[in-house]
């Protein structure tokens, strides 16, 4: 499976998978905890895109945080690459979606305060285009991980070692 | 250790004469010496392996196809095994999440202030039958609330002082703690009765924005300045005896889509951004005066 490639194409492999791995490792850890200390703001985030019914907004916005943690450091460790990119990827597509539809129906989801202007109508839509190609491009890397989820510095490379070999060939090439 | 098995994997396909004859021939030999003499004898019983004992190449194709099966099926199981764990890891971090953030919002007692009498627990200055309700969604660290307060403030006070508008002030708090506080603090006020007194306060010595103003001794001083010296007041701003209050107020103004200050309704309708003027917002009562006041016509 690994072993058809030439000897520069898994390595090129390798380092790229290792470095979007962790760069989304990273962006995951941050978006979460950057998120985690103000329960209250997510709520009132995850209302106002008002797609989710009201019976779904807390629990979704309490678990948010946790999930995108959790995801952040299975990244890191680099534990079932393959599924984690996945989750990651299906994660991204539903908030480029939510914040498409929030766009496609003339949401205002940021403050007045927030920003310095505080306008109430302005500024909204170049906001939601850069949160979109954002995300986009963290979908695309997410994709990417999901075709290459062989790298350096990975659980999974230990796992692979480890038992699975022994099970298949071991004895057979230890009579050899 | 697994680079080697690793090669050794990699290596059996075109190392066949080598690897796995020998491999084989061990395990094979030691029945095949006593089956030849009685080849004839057992041959019914255990036919079907002989055969592939006899045509050694096919066997052994089949063997390297069946090891590569079952390294491919161990390989997948452990995937399968692997993923589904990290899908639990996600699972259980997610209601993780839910039970630690629910506990840690939950706690806190909603006590509302006297006068918290208005939609949604806003607290109401004015006449309770004035005709025209008007709802301020406003957060005392917004700037932009403070030019509204500055430039609306006189008209609003004239009205209501005039019995023209029951005003209902709902103290909205997602600037940081200090939003928070000053929201106590007023809601301490209103239970007083000098809510109005200490929100102009407020504006008037609003600090900017993130510099974490309004601190507690700053507003027991306020509360000093508009005569709030009893230690009622004192001690609800210390404790934040209205901060469960506070944080409904800014629950209850989202689920009312409020999700940007200031936000004025006028019976139940709400304001165009530009109509926050003095001339627009006098407009708006009148007009909403001429019609019944409950009607949220639109």
């Amino acid at each position: 499976m690994i072993t058809g490639v030439g000897p520069a194409g898994p390595r090129m492999g390798r380092v790229l998978s290792t470095i979007v791995r962790l760069g989304l490792a990273a962006l995951w850890l941050a978006a979460g905890l950057f998120k985690i200390g103000d329960p209250q703001g997510m709520v009132r985030s995850v209302r106002a895109f008002r797609i989710l019914p009201e019976p779904l907004v807390h629990p979704v916005a309490y678990a948010v945080p946790f999930v995108e943690i959790a995801l952040g450091l299975l990244l890191l460790a680099g534990l079932a690459v393959r599924v984690s990119a996945a989750v990651s990827a299906l994660l991204l597509a539903a908030y480029i979606t939510a914040i498409a539809s929030a766009a496609a129906r003339g949401l205002r989801i940021d403050c007045g305060c927030f920003s310095s202007g505080g306008d109430l109508t302005a500024g909204a839509p170049t906001h939601y285009t850069g949160e979109i190609v954002r995300d986009g491009l963290l979908l695309v890397a997410s994709a990417l991980l999901v075709r290459l989820p062989a790298g350096a510095l990975t659980v999974d490379r230990l796992l692979e070692r480890g038992p699975h070999p022994q099970a298949a060939e071991g004895p057979e090439a230890a009579r050899s | 250790m697994s680079t080697a098995s690793r090669r050794t994997r990699k290596n059996r396909p075109d190392g066949n004469p080598a690897g796995p004859r020998s491999a084989r021939h061990p395990r094979g030999s030691s029945p095949q010496g006593p089956d030849r003499a009685q080849d004839d004898t057992r041959r019914a019983g255990n036919d079907a392996r002989r055969e592939d004992v006899r045509r050694g190449d096919v066997r052994r194709e089949k063997a390297a196809a069946a090891r590569a099966a079952e390294a491919a099926r161990a390989q997948r199981r452990q995937r399968v095994i692997v993923g589904s764990v990290v899908v639990a890891v996600l699972a259980v971090a997610a209601v993780i999440g839910f039970a630690v953030q629910s506990s840690r919002t939950g706690s806190t007692p909603v006590v509302l202030p006297v006068t918290a009498t208005g939609t949604d627990n806003g607290i109401v200055v004015g006449k309770a039958d004035a005709p025209v309700t008007v709802d301020f969604y406003e957060d005392f660290q917004c700037p932009i609330c403070e030019e509204l307060e500055t430039s609306l403030g006189p008209s609003v006070q004239q009205l209501i002082d005039d019995g023209r508008i029951k005003a209902v002030y709902h103290m909205m708090s997602f600037l940081g703690p200090e939003s928070v506080r000053a929201a106590n603090a007023a809601a301490a006020a209103a239970q007083e009765g000098k809510f109005k007194e200490y929100h102009a306060i407020l504006y008037t010595n609003q600090p900017p924005e993130r510099t974490s103003g309004y601190r507690n001794n700053t507003l027991t001083e306020f509360g000093t300045r508009v005569g709030l010296t009893s230690p009622a007041f004192t001690d609800a701003v210390n404790n934040g005896t209205y901060n469960g209050y506070v944080a409904k107020v800014e629950d209850d103004a989202s689920k009312r889509g409020v999700t940007g200050t200031p936000t004025v309704f006028v019976n139940g309708r709400r304001l165009a951004p530009q109509s926050l003027t003095p001339q627009g917002f006098t407009a708006a009562v009148n007009n909403a005066a001429g019609t019944p006041a409950p009607a949220p016509s639109g």
